[in-house]
Formats: structure tokens, sequence, C-alpha cells
């Protein structure tokens, strides 16, 4: 890739990744928004490390059909949940985001993990999305496992 | 002498993996955090506690390791990049061999990085590197 792309086509991207994370804000305050909205029917969609929840989808489809299902049932719900950026890297068509999280398990337990957040995007869709973050916690904590 | 962000960043990789010095391109005062909550992650903040911490540390767990950038973005003197981290354990064990990625943020200023924000696969690194196996709570 060439190190230096249009501005505008950077702050387009930024635009839409912003909006991701928007429309994840709304949905879990209970507002009626598909907080993948934003994913592209090709997405590819990844969650990093070796958990049982860690792996790649392709497609929209497969990330709400197969991936949320396993993913939702696992977490707490409670208010001030989410996931909040901190920082956006962008240049073209990619961005990254610093960002933490707030959450729980079924149980209640605390679950907040870090986060490196990494899109593409491309016609004002998210083509590519990897979650990465401490896959170790999320282990411990969502799957209530721990360490020997 | 490397110009960009970017760039720097780029001959710090290379200087990683091909013996030459690293630490011309860190600041002596930069701060480097490996996230999460394995062995090896925490904030280090200078070289004494980055040489004397975090990779003397490695070194007790990792006999080899290759760095290479996959992704690099940035228009200004933050830079983020997809890496991927593969190599051997002291064992012997090749760990990362399927090439899998992972993310870092670098912060350069004036030819040198000043941070470093690595986050890497958390449970590969307790598993390959520590040999920890996750069971269930009881």
């Amino acid at each position: 890739m060439p190190d230096a792309a249009p501005a505008s086509s950077t702050a387009a991207s930024e635009t839409v990744v912003r909006q991701f994370f928007a429309d994840l804000k709304a949905a879990l305050n209970g507002e009626p928004v598909n907080p993948y909205r934003t994913l592209a029917d090709n997405v590819e969609f990844v969650v990093t490390g070796q958990t049982p929840l860690s792996g790649t989808w392709h497609g929209r489809r497969a990330v709400m059909e197969d991936f949320l299902p396993r993913a939702s049932p696992l977490m707490g719900r409670a208010p001030g949940h989410g996931l909040f950026p901190l920082e956006f890297i962008a240049e073209g068509n990619r961005v990254a985001v610093l960002a933490r999280g707030r959450g729980s398990n079924v149980l209640g337990m605390p679950y907040n993990n870090s986060y490196f957040l990494w899109f593409e995007v491309e016609g004002g869709m998210i083509t590519r999305y990897i979650e990465d973050f401490d896959s170790s916690l999320a282990w411990r904590i969502i799957f209530r496992v721990h360490l020997a | 002498m490397a110009s960009s962000p970017k760039d720097v960043v780029r001959e710090f990789v290379a200087r990683l993996n091909d013996g030459r010095d690293p630490w011309v391109l860190l600041s002596a005062t930069a701060v480097v955090t490996v996230n999460g909550t394995t062995p090896l992650s925490g904030r280090y903040p200078g070289f004494a506690l980055i040489r004397g911490i975090l990779v003397d540390s490695a070194r007790k767990v990792i006999a080899s390791l290759k760095v290479s950038v996959d992704q690099l973005i940035g228009t200004g003197s933050r830079v983020a990049a997809l890496l991927r981290l593969s190599g051997h354990t002291v064992a012997g064990t090749a760990f990362n061999a399927e090439g899998r990625l992972c993310g870092c943020v670098f912060a350069v200023n004036a030819g040198v990085i000043e941070e470093v924000i690595l986050f890497p696969d958390t449970s590969l690194i307790e598993s390959a590197l520590y040999s920890r196996r996750f069971v269930p709570d009881a």
C-alpha cells in the first residue's frame, strides 16, 4: 500500500468506524439499532486468541447467525457496559482504534478488557474487522476457567 | 537515517530481526506497554525496566523471535501496525507458526520511538511460552 492516502478517504473511513461505535453504544442502551449494520456483506470478522470464541467469520450473515448467538449468552448486561474508543489512527481505508471495554460475565463478574481494533472500509462499509485483546482474560472470565 | 514515523518503525522492526542494534531507535525514556495479564504484560518506562524486566523475562522463555509488518498506517506521529510475532521457545517449540496477526501502536518523535503498545496473543503466551493450561473452575 502507498504511504500517502487522500485525507478525504481517511476521514470517510474514520467516520464509518465512529458510526460503528455509536451504533454499538445505542444498541447497548436499548435503542433499536443493529450495531452491525456497518459490516459489509462480505466482511472478514476476526477475533484473535485461542479461546472457544476465537476465529474468523466470513460475511455478515455468519457474524449474525453464528458468532453472535455463541457470544451473546456468555455476556452479562448492565448499565454502563460498552466498548469505549480512546484513540483513532487512520489512513486511507484502514483505521486502528485503541479502546477499553466494560462488561461482565453472566454471573456479573467484571470483565474489563483493553482492545486494539483494526478496520478496513470499502464503499462505506466495514470489510475487515480484527478484534485484538487480552484473550487470556476473556477466556478466564467469560468461560470461567483458570490457569494451571 | 530513517525519516517518517513509519520509516522509523520499519527500521526498528528490521533491526529486531537482523541483529543490528534496535535500541538506537528507541528513546531512553520510551515506555513499552504489553497488554494483558500475562507474566510479560505490564508498563515498562525507560531502558532499565524494558531491558531489565521485559526483555530479560522474555529471553527466559523465547529462544528466537521474528517480527514482520503486515500493515502500517498513520499520518502523524502515531503509527498503528498489524504485526506477526513468531519464533521458538527455549524448549524448541514453535509458536505462532500460523502467522496470526497482532496489533501494535508506536509513537515516534524526532526519529525515535517514544512509546510502544503491543497487543500480543495473551492466551498463546500463557500456553506456548509458559506451558499453562486453561482448566474449568471447580
